[in-house]
């Protein structure tokens, strides 16, 4: 697989591969988030006890439970160039914003698969019940993807830092919290059935698009 | 510059405790919006001035900008505190307890956080460039987060805040004796936030230059 796309001309084709096969090879990233992911939603079924979740903690839940597998895993796509001195060489191969186009793409499907997985492990633990599949998917692909390009533009400022992982969570949690604070409300919405408010997913688009736009200008001086 | 800080700050503080009339529903209690108002506007100021001197480093990328942007940074985190302190004393007093979330003390629970986590970003990294580097992009991010915070999400929720200044109909339903003392006070706030940066960038550049002086080894500021 990894093969073809070497062929190809394109940088950030190439970059991507390269995320893939790095990732392939050690497995990292994937493990801890599942692993992360896994536990949590079993410690959380095994201390309620078959209790019944109104859809509000279910929410909640869920996108705490989101977060934090993106805080274990998603910071490492640069964390790793640091360690092994990497990074200036990609940046001498090509531009700073297929760099980091191809890191955010990476971030998002690793993110996504981690959404769909708690999604899945919350169906059989807690008996989740989507009224509203269209809101809910939009919620989460725009959830997921707003929170893949902050945590993947805050993993190259931690990855200077001391103390990389506990700083990663800090500088990311209030930068993400107006995207949760408003992802938790739609996807309540969905799995009450209540219509969705439009305003609501157009603040979603709204930051998405917003924060795509900082980080592609502002990754030129990193 | 300090002899017309203090001019109006007794002319301020005469209109607030013998002209200011009580507003209906509130009482005397709308003195307190004369502190409020005037800090809050600050403290996104302040946020502004240090994205703005951020963006200025990066380009430039002269150890003068990035001081100029920590010290805005601090400045708007100190007026954001008394933002929050005084409107939980504010809400004691007209909703009965100091904290409940109301859309508006969430989104500035998140400001502080933002800015609390930008001075854990400064300490944590030792290099001086980088240090200035990754805090103005840092910056920059938070900067462009606020917005959302301040003017939208509080908007689209159901608040017991009373109505800002500049509300959603744009209009501004004020008594006209209110209105004058308070862009007083704004005015004041806001010359208190220049008067207080210079000084504090002052002071930053003579200790760096102190420092340098001690080792000179080190990088100093290119002005």
């Amino acid at each position: 697989m990894h093969r073809l796309f070497l062929h190809s001309s394109s940088p950030v084709l190439l970059l991507l591969a390269k995320e893939f096969v790095s990732e392939y090879r050690n497995r990292y990233a994937c493990s801890v988030i599942l692993a992360f992911s896994v536990i949590t939603v079993t410690s959380i079924s095994i201390s309620l006890a078959n209790s019944a979740l109104s859809e509000e903690t279910e929410s909640v839940l869920l996108w705490i439970i989101i977060f934090f597998s993106a805080m274990a895993g998603l910071g490492r796509v640069y964390s790793t160039e640091k360690d092994n001195n990497t990074l200036s060489t990609l940046r001498i191969y090509c531009c700073p914003q297929a760099i980091v186009f191809s890191k955010i793409v990476f971030n998002t499907v690793l993110l996504l698969g981690i959404a769909c997985l708690t999604v899945l492990l919350f169906a059989a633990f807690f008996t989740l019940r989507v009224k509203d599949w269209v809101l809910f998917t939009v919620t989460i692909w725009l959830g997921v993807s707003g929170m893949a390009v902050v945590s993947t533009l805050m993993a190259s400022l931690a990855a200077e830092a001391r103390g990389t992982h506990a700083l990663f969570t800090v500088i990311n949690f209030p930068l993400l919290m107006p995207l949760l604070l408003t992802v938790t409300d739609l996807t309540t919405r969905s799995l009450q059935g209540v219509p969705a408010d439009f305003d609501q997913v157009c603040l979603l688009i709204g930051f998405d698009l917003m924060i795509a736009a900082v980080t592609i200008l502002v990754v030129e001086w990193l | 510059m300090l002899i017309i800080l203090g001019a109006l700050l007794l002319a301020v503080n005469y209109a607030v405790f013998y002209l200011l009339p009580p507003m209906e529903g509130l009482g005397y209690l709308s003195r307190i919006a004369v502190l409020h108002i005037p800090v809050a506007w600050v403290s996104v100021l302040g946020f502004a001035v240090s994205a703005f001197w951020a963006l200025r480093y990066l380009r430039k990328n002269n150890r003068l900008y990035d001081i100029k942007s920590a010290v805005a940074a601090t400045l708007g985190l100190g007026f954001c505190i008394a933002a929050t302190v005084s409107g939980a004393i504010f809400a004691r007093l007209a909703w009965g307890s100091f904290w409940n979330w109301d859309p508006r003390q969430t989104s500035i629970t998140i400001l502080l956080l933002t800015y609390y986590a930008y001075y854990g970003l400064r300490l944590a990294v030792e290099h001086e460039e980088t240090k200035a580097r990754v805090s103005a992009v840092y910056s920059v991010m938070a900067a462009s987060t606020v917005p959302f915070l301040v003017f939208i999400m509080p908007r689209q929720q159901f608040s017991l805040h009373p109505s800002p200044v500049i509300n959603q109909a744009g209009k501004i339903h004020m008594d006209i004796v209110f209105s004058i003392v308070l862009a007083g006070a704004i005015c004041f706030c806001t010359l208190l936030f220049f008067y207080m940066s210079r000084l504090l960038v002052q002071k930053r550049i003579a200790g760096r230059k102190n420092a340098e002086q001690a080792s000179p080894r080190e990088e100093g500021v290119k002005i």
